[in-house]
């Protein structure tokens, strides 16, 4: 992403943003309140269309006007309140906006594959070892815990090259935060980038290969986990560092 | 994959089974109580006869009612229902009539023309985020003006007569109105059940941000589903031409009313993202049996509306108090 600008009527949310991510890449994207993290996730996931900037993926320029681009490109997003439909069941939310569909009468009628859609959350569920038992269970009816477990499923589903996950750990207990690190990691081993926007420093430090430091709308630092400290990157996002754009 | 874990049979675990039946079923409950008192307090209530013209004279609510459920599900209203059937009515026999056109040409314009209505309705609701409540309150008066100029506030008569088949002709014991009906309620059914765009209906109406997330066009949805509600009305406003053998302006201003009452007394919830196409069966048999039970108990046709706004308001409240329970349950 590069020189990335974002208005909100006189709030700058983002102002001239670059950010970069490398295959196999997780990438910790941290700042106070209001530093603009989520809002240039969003962007790259297709929420928010970017006032200013441009995105590259594997060097060639594209267009991200929504999310279903987005999704295109192989890019899938975590939200922190998850963006699932409670009133709708698990496999209707992990399959939601690209249902599976049987033809029938030459393609004439196009129905639900109800079945295969089930089954494959039931797989997905089990890959995750996620303790829920129904797929066609009422989102609602889940725990916090639970409903994470179905919006981490949704974004691994479909064979993305980039996930985003805003703030994962904020609202799971040291066990759920552990088995999703875990995650994060297989992931990568997958050849699969990962950006974790999160308050939570160890959570970066524990998985992440480098951190950016948004500050106000605006870049102040990238240190790789291995040449730094959390000291450091916490004195970045209190006090941003001269020389970053 | 994972085994299913059974649940152990507690005592507890059986009184909430029950409990979730009983709530599963209470329209259900609901209308055959009513249909026990009303056998108990008038005898020409259990009749073949009566269960048929009950179905009959219910027929274009049924239709109407169908719009609605798709519309409410999204957490939407549509208020033109009465206006556009009125329009529909009188837009075939003005054809028909005055237009020179037979029968199929006829009803394909007022199709068309009802369908347009909810078009327009959907187009600001979609694009111009107009409140469904405003756009929809300007189409009834919008369809309802229009129905009352063709016709000049009098009625269209000379009607073909092979035209009155569809209201009054039956196959077999059941009349045709009734069989459109039945159609309609199962297209709905398996719209909202085998199809992606029920699939999305029941996303934008249990969370809208969630569906524009997952690459729903929130707006083409709202588009279609009131467009869907404006076809229901035409052809409800239809079935009403051929049953009066006439095109009236006047028709359906009450048809709103029962509408909304039976689909929320069907249990489709006004927060929109809950509710069926069974329920709402359930809920226009509920309304229907209450105004032929008023009716052979000889309550005026003033005193009917007002036990359905009364039922309405019963409805919302029961709605309301189980949303609360399952809230604190969880």
């Amino acid at each position: 992403m590069k020189n990335i600008s974002k208005t909100f009527g006189a709030v700058k949310a983002l102002q001239n943003v670059n950010f970069e991510v490398m295959p196999a890449e997780v990438v910790g994207l941290v700042g106070d309140n209001a530093a603009g993290k989520s809002t240039l996730m969003k962007v790259l996931s297709g929420a928010y269309i970017a006032d200013q900037g441009e995105i590259q993926m594997n060097g060639k320029k594209v267009h991200i006007s929504n999310p279903v681009d987005s999704r295109n490109l192989g890019i899938e997003m975590l939200y922190q309140n998850f963006a699932l439909a409670g009133n709708i069941n698990i496999y209707q939310n992990i399959f939601l906006g690209r249902e599976l569909i049987k033809d029938y009468c030459l393609g004439v009628f196009k129905i639900l594959n109800k079945k295969e859609m089930a089954t494959r959350s039931v797989d997905l569920i089990s890959r995750l070892k996620i303790d829920i038992h129904q797929v066609n269970k009422r989102v609602k009816e889940l725990s916090g815990g639970q409903q994470q477990s179905v919006a981490i499923a949704r974004v691994i589903a479909f064979n993305a090259h980039l996930i985003i996950m805003d703030e994962p750990t904020a609202n799971l207990g040291i066990k759920e935060v552990g088995r999703l690190l875990d995650l994060i990691r297989r992931l990568r081993e997958q050849g699969i980038s990962v950006i974790v926007i999160s308050h939570r420093l160890d959570d970066i430090f524990s998985v992440g290969d480098k951190v950016i430091v948004l500050k106000r709308g605006k870049r102040v630092g990238m240190r790789y986990i291995k040449e730094t400290t959390e000291k450091e990157v916490l004195r970045l996002i209190v006090g941003g560092e001269e020389g970053e754009a | 994959m994972m085994e299913k874990v059974a649940q152990p049979e507690t005592l507890e675990h059986s009184e909430k089974k029950m409990g979730g039946w009983v709530k599963r079923f209470s329209t259900l409950i609901g209308l055959i109580l009513i249909c026990l008192v009303l056998t108990l307090t008038s005898k020409y209530f259990l009749s073949f006869e009566n269960f048929i013209s009950i179905l009959l004279q219910n027929a274009n609510i049924a239709i109407l009612a169908v719009g609605l459920t798709l519309v409410i599900l999204l957490g939407e209203i549509d208020l033109s229902v009465g206006g556009v059937e009125a329009l529909g009515c009188v837009v075939a026999a003005w054809m028909m009539v005055y237009g020179g056109l037979g029968i199929i040409p006829s009803i394909i314009i007022a199709l068309v023309a009802s369908t347009l209505c909810g078009l327009v309705s959907g187009f600001f609701v979609a694009y111009f985020r107009f409140h469904s409540f405003v756009s929809t309150l300007a189409m009834m008066g919008i369809a309802r003006g229009l129905a009352l100029i063709y016709t000049h506030g009098a009625s269209i008569y000379g009607l073909p007569d092979s035209f009155r088949f569809i209201g009054q002709g039956s196959i077999g014991p059941i009349p045709v109105p009734v069989l459109v009906a039945a159609v309609v309620l199962l297209l709905a059914h398996f719209l909202l059940t085998q199809f992606r765009l029920g699939n999305h209906i029941y996303a934008v109406g249990g969370n809208i941000e969630a569906a524009r997330l997952a690459g729903i066009n929130v707006g083409r949805v709202k588009l279609i589903v009131l467009s869907i509600s404006g076809f229901c009305s035409g052809l409800a406003g239809i079935i009403m031409a051929s049953r009066l053998n006439s095109g009236q302006g006047t028709i359906g201003e009450t048809d709103l009313l029962d509408a909304i009452a039976s689909v929320i007394i069907g249990g489709t919830s006004l927060m929109g993202g809950v509710g069926t196409i069974p329920g709402t069966i359930l809920g226009v048999l509920i309304i229907s049996v209450i105004r032929n039970g008023l009716n052979l108990l000889g309550v005026s046709s003033f005193w009917q509306m007002v036990a359905i706004g009364v039922i309405i308001i019963c409805a919302v409240l029961v709605d309301e108090i189980r949303r609360r329970l399952q809230e604190k349950e969880r």
